[in-house]
């Protein structure tokens, strides 16, 4: 049996927002520790791994050394969206050996001694569970920033070129486009606010290196400040790809991995 | 042409050897192209509404030409790397096969003609684009025209597939693209299907893995290689009387075409082997195909000859000059933005953990593996 619950059903919402990006479906490994999504989108360009730690749910209970199923993302956010914000979010799923299996979504709001309740069953599917996993880097190199801020370069950069060049150097990095018509060059500086932390910019960059990536995967990326509005970056160097990472409570969050584009063959 | 009923079999007992998806997936991907089957669809299926191929003010046929222009467009568009390979000198065991494509063609162009005697149209559509053939000028044209549009070529010594199948097989590409299923006896790791397809068409592209094939078939390369043969190839006639079906039974129950050829003999069924009927040579052909190693191929994508294309295209076949510019800067922008790269060599394999089968919310039921468990 597995149930869980959360207070705040928003954040749960946002999570499988930024996951339906990129991805249609993909299996929801719940187990004693918590829930774990991970998919590859249909390029494999991106790669998408969303930690929810059962410390991280208000109440979490999976009886399973592990459980999968196959979840239709689509359907599930349009489920989401049903739910009041100031809900309480149910899951739950029952095993039994019925043809049709289904996780249930309930919301709760609290009306004195009664709850209203509106209730949703997702049917699930057949997926394939990935029979490769993310090997352990060193990261050499590690940028952290508002996201909101990288959100902003990367949409205005989208509005000129499919491609965005980010250079990593010791104390800069230069984010810049060209296209038939024009260039856009943006520089971003270390900085520390002083009255506002999630303001500041920071660099370690140990070995400077240049990568281009596709816009609207970073742009889709940066849409996660309901996540964190500070995003970290993590790479190595052009050929390995980089990770971006939005961290939540309790050992959570959701992290991308992206492949750069290459030039010589 | 290509294997018969293959593509049945593999989809029965192998569905997750089949996958389709959009073309731009494959952003980042090189693949090696079948050029003569290419032109060969491109001939029949770019056509005008009445049924007549594309000519320039000449009267010179330029269906070929719209097709892989287009085409080969529309996947760099899509990030892809296409790699064009010609037919060589056929196998002279294909001989046969190529006779009586011949006949067949003379026979539809005999139909032709009476049918536009006879004034039936639709008729005539359906015979005329039996007729088709790739001249020695198409081809030549279609080369000169990649040459122009900086995508490269090979010439097979051979058949076209196998080189392709070559060059996937040595990771010079990461596909062999064809609508032929004996690319796959080549082995060729993947085989993509319908990518030269037009847009319009809106037919997805199917991507077809060996190595899934073989392992829900159950078997290994040489016995797949046997089957195809007994299934029927461009190189030998079919025995009668064996189907799919039977095809595959009688293979897993002897083993090789040896075995099978020998209970057929012996037994009293009413399928004979022909008597000249050397699957040898054409197993031969397909485990050792002439073809060019891959790694002595060189390939390189260069920028487009605007300059040449609008010669090429516009002054001497009529294309409309808009349409060649625009698509010549969409190849240029493929060349000069580099390719994505892509997460497939990134990760590693999970290590198997032993005896502990995770429960799953939905049990696979089209699983190949569960189903001949059964």
């Amino acid at each position: 049996m597995l149930e869980c619950k959360l207070q705040e059903p928003k954040v749960f919402r946002s999570v499988v927002e930024a996951m339906s990006e990129h991805i249609k479906e993909c299996n929801f490994e719940f187990t004693r520790e918590g829930l774990k999504m991970q998919a590859l989108d249909s390029s494999h360009i991106a790669f998408t791994f969303v930690t929810l730690s059962a410390t991280w749910w208000n109440e979490y209970r999976c009886d399973d050394e592990a459980l999968l199923l196959g979840v239709n993302l689509e359907t599930l956010l349009k489920i989401l969206k049903c739910g009041p914000d100031n809900s309480l979010l149910a899951l739950s799923y029952e095993n039994d050996d019925d043809e049709v299996s289904e996780l249930k979504v309930k919301f709760e709001v609290d009306r004195g001694e009664k709850k209203d309740v509106a209730e949703f069953a997702l049917k699930l599917t057949h997926i394939d569970p990935m029979e490769e996993e993310v090997p352990e880097l060193t990261w050499t190199n590690e940028l952290e920033m508002p996201t909101q801020e990288l959100f902003r370069i990367a949409r205005d950069i989208s509005l000129f070129s499919e491609i965005m060049v980010l250079e990593f150097d010791k104390d800069k990095l230069r984010i810049s486009c060209s296209s038939k018509e024009s260039t856009a060059d943006y520089l971003v500086h270390p900085f520390e606010d002083s009255t506002n932390a999630s303001n500041s910019v920071r660099m370690n960059i140990e070995a400077p290196f240049k990568v281009s990536l596709t816009t609207h995967y970073v742009l889709s990326f940066a849409k996660n400040k309901n996540i964190n509005e500070r995003v970290v970056i993590k790479m190595i160097d052009a050929e390995t790809p980089l990770m971006f990472s939005f961290s939540m409570k309790e050992g959570s969050g959701i992290c991308y991995y992206i492949a750069g584009r290459l030039t010589d063959d | 042409m290509g294997i018969k009923g293959l593509n049945r079999l593999i989809s029965e007992h192998a569905p997750n050897a089949i996958k389709t998806g959009e073309m731009k997936q494959f952003a980042g991907r090189k693949v090696a192209i079948d050029a003569s089957m290419s032109l060969y669809q491109f001939l029949i299926n770019v056509r005008q509404q009445d049924g007549s191929q594309l000519t320039n003010e000449a009267g010179e046929t330029t269906s070929h030409l719209v097709g892989l222009f287009s085409r080969t467009v529309r996947m760099v568009s899509n990030g892809l790397k296409p790699l064009y390979v010609f037919d060589g000198k056929p196998p002279v065991l294909k001989s046969q096969e190529l006779g009586k494509r011949l006949a067949k063609r003379q026979e539809a162009e005999k139909a032709a003609e009476d049918a536009t005697k006879e004034g039936k149209v639709e008729d005539y559509d359906k015979f005329a684009r039996r007729t088709v053939k790739v001249t020695r000028e198409q081809n030549e044209e279609a080369k000169e025209l990649l040459r122009l549009m900086g995508i490269p070529y090979i010439e097979a010594p051979c058949e076209a597939e196998a080189q392709c199948a070559e060059l996937a097989r040595s990771g010079k590409v990461y596909a062999a693209a064809s609508e032929d299923m004996d690319t796959l006896c080549f082995g060729a790791p993947v085989l993509l299907r319908h990518l030269t397809f037009s847009e319009q068409k809106k037919v997805p592209v199917t991507e077809l893995f060996l190595d899934k094939a073989l392992r829900g078939l159950d078997m290994d390369m040489d016995t797949f290689v046997d089957l195809c043969i007994l299934l029927g190839c461009d190189y030998l006639d079919t025995i009668p009387g064996i189907g799919p079906v039977t095809a595959l039974k009688l293979l897993r129950e002897h083993k090789n075409l040896e075995g099978v050829i020998e209970h057929l003999k012996s037994s009293s069924s009413k399928s004979k082997v022909p008597e000249d009927w050397p699957y040898q040579d054409a197993r031969e052909l397909f485990r050792n195909h002439d073809v060019m190693k891959g790694s002595e191929c060189e390939i390189s994508w260069k920028k487009p000859d605007v300059d040449g294309l609008i010669e090429f295209l516009v002054a001497k076949r009529g294309f409309s000059e808009d349409r060649v510019r625009s698509a010549a800067e969409k190849l240029a922008k493929g060349v000069s933005q580099g390719y994505q790269g892509r997460l497939d060599g990134f990760f590693k394999k999970k290590p198997v953990s032993e005896g502990t089968e995770k429960r799953r919310g939905v049990s696979g039921k089209n699983n190949a593996a569960k189903k001949q468990k059964k």
